[in-house]
Order: C-alpha cells, then sequence, then structure tokens
C-alpha cells in the first residue's frame, strides 16, 4: 500500500506570464540599479501602481558602509500616507555604491525617483519613468523562451535577444558508491551566470544575443536609454501544449 | 538430595514457549528530522516459527524465530527549498563595484511532500534468543515497584487472557535470561529503493507546472531523481540508506531486541510453580456425614523450597525441596 499527500506549492506565478520589460516601470525579473556617485543624502521615492510613493533616505559616505544594497519592493511597508520631512538614514552606501530596485513576486509595477538632498533647488538625479541616465544599469532575467526585440528609442538601438531553454540533465544512473556525501550533482546549467551589454549612444555593443531561460542580461547605460525587452516569437517547440494524437482507428472484431 | 524433580522435554518447553511467543506483538512508532526532509515509520509485528533447543552448558537456544511485521509503514517528507533563477554577480572594472543580482524564487514557500509506503511485504527478518533459566521467588506480600516496566506488559496480556494474573499467593517463576539475543540486521532489497524513489519523484513531479516551466525547473535542479537525492544527503542506494535509517537512526532493532529481553528475562515467567504447590486438591465426597452433611476433603499442599531449575541436553530439571 503507497499513500502520498503533499501541500499544495506556493508557486510565483507571476514569473512565468512575463513577456516583455520596460526600464521605465519595474516589474519581476527586472532590476534598476543606481549607481551613487558623490558622497550625500538623497531621498528615493518609490511609487506601486495607483499607489502612495514611499519615501526612503539614503545616506552616501565615504566611511564605513556596503557598496551594495538590493530593495525588494513588494517587501516594503506600504505607508499610511506622504512622507515628507523625515532625515534620519535609512540606508547607508559607500560612495560609488550602488542600489538595486526589484520585486521578487506579485504583479504590481515600481517606479523610482531620486533626488539630492541638501541643495536649494531639488536636483533629480533619477526618474527611469522617462530614462535611466548615464552611470545606471537595467537588468532583465527572461524565462520565457522565444525571440525577444531589444530596443532604445533615446539612442536609436536595437538588438535581438534569443531566449533558449537550458540544456537537459543528463539521464545516467549515478554508479553505485561513487557520489560523495553531500555532494550536488553537477547540473550543465548555472542561472547565476549573467551577461553584460553595454549601451551607449552608439547603441548596443553587440547586436544579438543569446542566453538561456532563468539567466540575467545586464545592460550598462554609459549614454541615457529607455530599455524595452519585448517577446516577439514564443518558441513554439516548447512552449505550445502538446499536440492531441489522433484517435487509434479501432480494430475490426473477429468473427467466429 | 531434593524431595521433588520433574523433568520437561523439549517438546514440551517448546509448547510451553509457543504460547508465550504467539502473545508478543508490539507497535512502535518515531519520527525524526534530518534538516530538508523527515523520516518516521509506524510498525506492528509479531514472532512466529522458531525451534527449541536445551543444550548441555546449561542454557536454551530459540533458533530461527521469524519477525513478521504487519505493518511497517515508512514516512518520509521532503521540504523542498526554494528554486531560484538569476542572481550571480558580474565583476565591474574599478571604480564600478562588483555588482550581485537579485534572484526570483519559483516556490516561495517550502512546500511539503510525503509518502508513506508499507514495507510490511519486503522486509524479512529472523530472531535468535540463547539464555539460561532463571527462577525468581514471587512474593505476594510485596507490594509491586512504583515504577514496574514489566506491569503494563503483562497487564496487557492479562487483558487478553495471554497470561493468568499474578495471584494473591506465592510462587516460584522460571524465566529465561537472554544471554544473547541476534536480529538480522534491516536490509531492504533493490525493490524497496525504487519503489520509494519512485514515489517521491511523482510526488514531487506533481508539485511542479507542466510544459516548458517543468523543463526550466527540472534544467535548474538538475533532475528530480538527482534533486531527491541531494535532498536526502543519499550517498548510495537508497535501499542501502534505508537499512542505515532503521539499522542506526531509528534503532529499531535495538527497541525489538530490548522488547524480546525483557518480555522472557524479567516480565512473563515461562513457568510458575505455587508455594504452597497443591498436590491434593479440595474434594466434596460423595460420602456423608452422620449429620447429613458431605464429606468435604481439604486441599494437601506442601511448601516448596529451594526449587532450582538446570537444562541438560535433551531435558530441563526442575528440582526443590518440600516441607521443612
Amino acid at each position: 500500500m503507497m499513500s502520498s499527500n503533499q501541500k499544495q506549492a506556493t508557486m510565483n506565478r507571476a514569473l512565468f506570464t512575463q513577456r516583455s520589460f520596460d526600464s521605465g516601470r519595474i516589474t519581476v525579473l527586472s532590476t534598476l540599479i543606481h549607481r551613487f556617485e558623490e558622497a550625500g543624502d538623497y531621498e528615493v521615492f518609490i511609487s506601486r501602481t495607483r499607489g502612495t510613493p514611499l519615501r526612503l533616505v539614503v545616506s552616501v559616505v565615504e566611511g564605513d558602509a556596503p557598496y551594495q544594497h538590493n530593495l525588494d519592493l513588494s517587501t516594503l511597508q506600504k505607508p499610511e500616507e506622504r512622507e515628507c520631512c523625515r532625515e534620519e538614514a535609512d540606508l547607508r552606501l559607500h560612495t560609488g555604491g550602488v542600489l538595486g530596485f526589484y520585486t521578487s513576486q506579485g504583479v504590481s509595477t515600481f517606479q523610482v525617483r531620486i533626488v539630492r538632498l541638501g541643495s536649494k533647488e531639488k536636483e533629480v538625479l533619477l526618474n527611469h519613468a522617462e530614462q535611466i541616465p548615464a552611470g545606471d544599469f537595467f537588468t532583465v532575467t527572461p524565462l520565457r523562451p522565444g525571440l525577444y526585440r531589444v530596443s532604445d528609442p533615446l539612442n536609436k538601438a536595437e538588438m535581438a535577444l534569443k531566449v533558449v531553454m537550458p540544456p537537459p540533465p543528463e539521464e545516467k544512473k549515478v554508479e553505485k558508491g561513487t557520489k560523495a556525501r553531500g555532494e550536488r550533482p553537477a547540473s550543465t546549467y548555472r542561472p547565476d551566470e549573467p551577461m553584460l551589454v553595454g549601451v551607449s549612444k552608439k547603441g548596443f555593443d553587440r547586436r544579438e544575443a543569446s542566453l538561456f531561460s532563468g539567466q540575467t542580461l545586464v545592460f550598462q547605460v554609459q549614454s541615457a536609454a529607455r530599455l524595452r525587452v519585448e517577446l516577439e516569437k514564443e518558441d513554439e517547440a516548447v512552449t505550445a501544449p502538446p499536440k492531441k494524437r489522433p484517435a487509434k482507428p479501432g480494430r475490426a472484431k473477429k468473427q467466429t | 538430595m531434593a524431595d521433588l524433580t520433574a523433568a520437561v522435554s523439549e517438546s514440551a518447553f517448546q509448547r510451553l514457549f509457543v504460547v508465550l511467543r504467539d502473545s508478543i506483538r508490539w507497535e512502535a512508532q518515531d519520527s525524526t528530522s534530518f534538516g530538508p526532509f523527515t523520516a518516521g515509520y509506524h510498525v506492528k509485528g509479531h514472532l512466529e516459527g522458531g525451534s527449541v533447543d536445551f543444550r548441555a552448558d546449561n542454557s536454551i537456544l530459540i533458533d530461527e524465530l521469524d519477525v513478521r511485521w504487519d505493518k511497517f509503514e515508512f514516512t518520509l517528507g521532503l521540504d523542498i527549498p526554494e528554486i531560484c533563477v538569476g542572481g550571480g554577480c558580474i565583476n565591474m572594472p574599478w571604480p564600478i563595484p562588483d555588482i550581485c543580482l537579485p534572484r526570483w524564487c519559483v516556490f516561495s514557500d517550502n512546500p511539503d511532500v510525503s509518502i508513506s509506503p508499507d514495507l510490511a511485504a519486503f522486509v524479512a527478518q529472523e530472531l535468535s534468543i540463547a539464555g539460561r533459566p532463571v527462577v525468581r521467588y514471587y512474593d505476594a506480600s510485596v507490594p509491586p515497584p512504583l515504577i514496574d516496566p514489566c506491569g503494563l506488559l503483562r497487564d496487557l496480556l492479562v487483558n487478553l487472557s495471554v497470561i493468568d494474573p499474578f495471584p494473591d499467593y506465592n510462587q516460584w517463576h522460571l524465566y529465561l535470561d537472554p544471554d544473547f539475543i541476534d536480529l538480522d540486521l534491516f536490509d531492504f532489497a533493490d525493490i524497496v529503493g525504487d519503489l520509494i524513489e519512485n514515489a517521491l519523484t511523482s510526488a514531487v513531479t506533481a508539485l511542479i507546472p507542466g510544459g516548458w516551466v517543468r523543463d526550466l525547473i527540472l534544467a535548474i535542479i538538475g533532475g528530480i531523481a538527482d534533486f531527491i537525492r541531494w535532498l536526502l544527503d543519499i550517498p548510495d542506494e537508497i535501499d542501502e540508506w534505508l537499512s542505515d535509517l532503521f539499522n542506526i537512526s531509528f534503532g529499531l532493532g535495538d527497541l525489538l531486541i530490548q522488547l524480546v529481553g525483557e518480555f522472557f528475562g524479567a516480565c512473563v515467567p515461562l513457568l510458575r510453580v505455587d508455594d504452597p504447590l497443591e498436590i491434593l486438591a479440595k474434594e466434596i465426597s460423595t460420602a456423608v456425614l452422620l449429620s447429613g452433611a458431605p464429606v468435604e476433603l481439604v486441599a494437601v499442599t506442601v511448601p516448596v523450597r529451594n526449587l532450582s531449575v538446570r537444562v541438560e541436553d535433551v531435558e530441563m530439571v526442575i528440582q526443590a525441596d518440600v516441607g521443612g
């Protein structure tokens, strides 16, 4: 007798429905990375779709501070009302450090605006709804296999991105006694190997790129850009539902 | 010289033993967490077979007792860790710091998968006991100990009418004090390993959506079978891992050995001799007194002293002094 039971797994389904990316809004599988080149205090406003913006104060210092923070926007507390005047730092970064904005789950989109504090006139360093300034990064991690069109209207640039399924794991039986204790079987596929593409006034630094599904394409913005990555053609060989087999003709009954 | 001598043959002892053997039944359950997985069991079993051999060195060997498992439910639960895409770092030239990217994970919770196959049909073991007869005196006037490890077992057997309760008079009790109890190690066949692996694979597969999403997840985890082996930290074959689990981690064999040892050695006597021993039962004669009342003959009992037992090649000899 065999019985089995399982709790329904909580799937992060938004990951599998994402077909296009736009640097003007942060969705799952995309990340905006802003680099703070100068020391000082900065206000970061994070707006969720039709929501009250959340305000963070980031202090960039020469002293002992990390070079990177990644903020998961989906986990940030929603503010009750608009904040304006608090000046104590929520985050500290080292000069030249980067702040990454991403959302780990859900279908919400986010926009980020960064303003420098202290100067008489508010200096907007980043309003990525309009464009990503030079020195920043934008990343996409497409999952759905197919052919994507990558474009940047500000620099009038285009490139093709091919996303393919990872190679299937080798289906070979592990020989008795050969596996070292606790050792994870080697996989030929590494999702944590990103690819870097430069974006400048001359356009992208390559005309096409190919990734395995789940790997990340990182755009290093050298000239202000507005990046779009859109699925143009699905790889139907892997995304189409299996075709139904035609019904077999019934076998004629033998007569006795 | 002893006043009383009785001999028990091997075959008579065998019949005596069979009654007690059939009364041994056990049920046990336990579970342990091993980090990413939990393993547990719920077993029920009994003994069958077994041959009695009296040996010249004053010992008794009960050989080839079959351990029969009526239920051998093995539960294995997995907490599947998150399966993630993205991530990694890019090395940037100075003064830009190296940038590490976020990851997106498919299973935000730990989905639990558990299987509970009943392996009773696949587990076969033999048990042997060698021991010496030991005589203990049961004094009915002494109250039972506050903590009696045998009390529960004896009460259970009494309730099932397998044994008589300890009486309100004294007795000599004969136990078999084990010198050793030998139980085969749990040794699961390849087929059990395959059974478990297939059941786990099916359960994990059912959690993962189909189509290209499944292909992608399989590529990340490197195949479900390998993924499961990694989770369970299995170095070799699943059947060997399972054997170690029962032999070492659960120590189910030790539990069984302890049970059988306590049963024969301390809890349930093989033989009881009343003290005083009734040698003529009470009798109501058909004769009548002059008054017309029936003649009543009281039971004739004799006190039993210095009861001893020794085992010889073909029989067990019980000797005692009477009276005094």
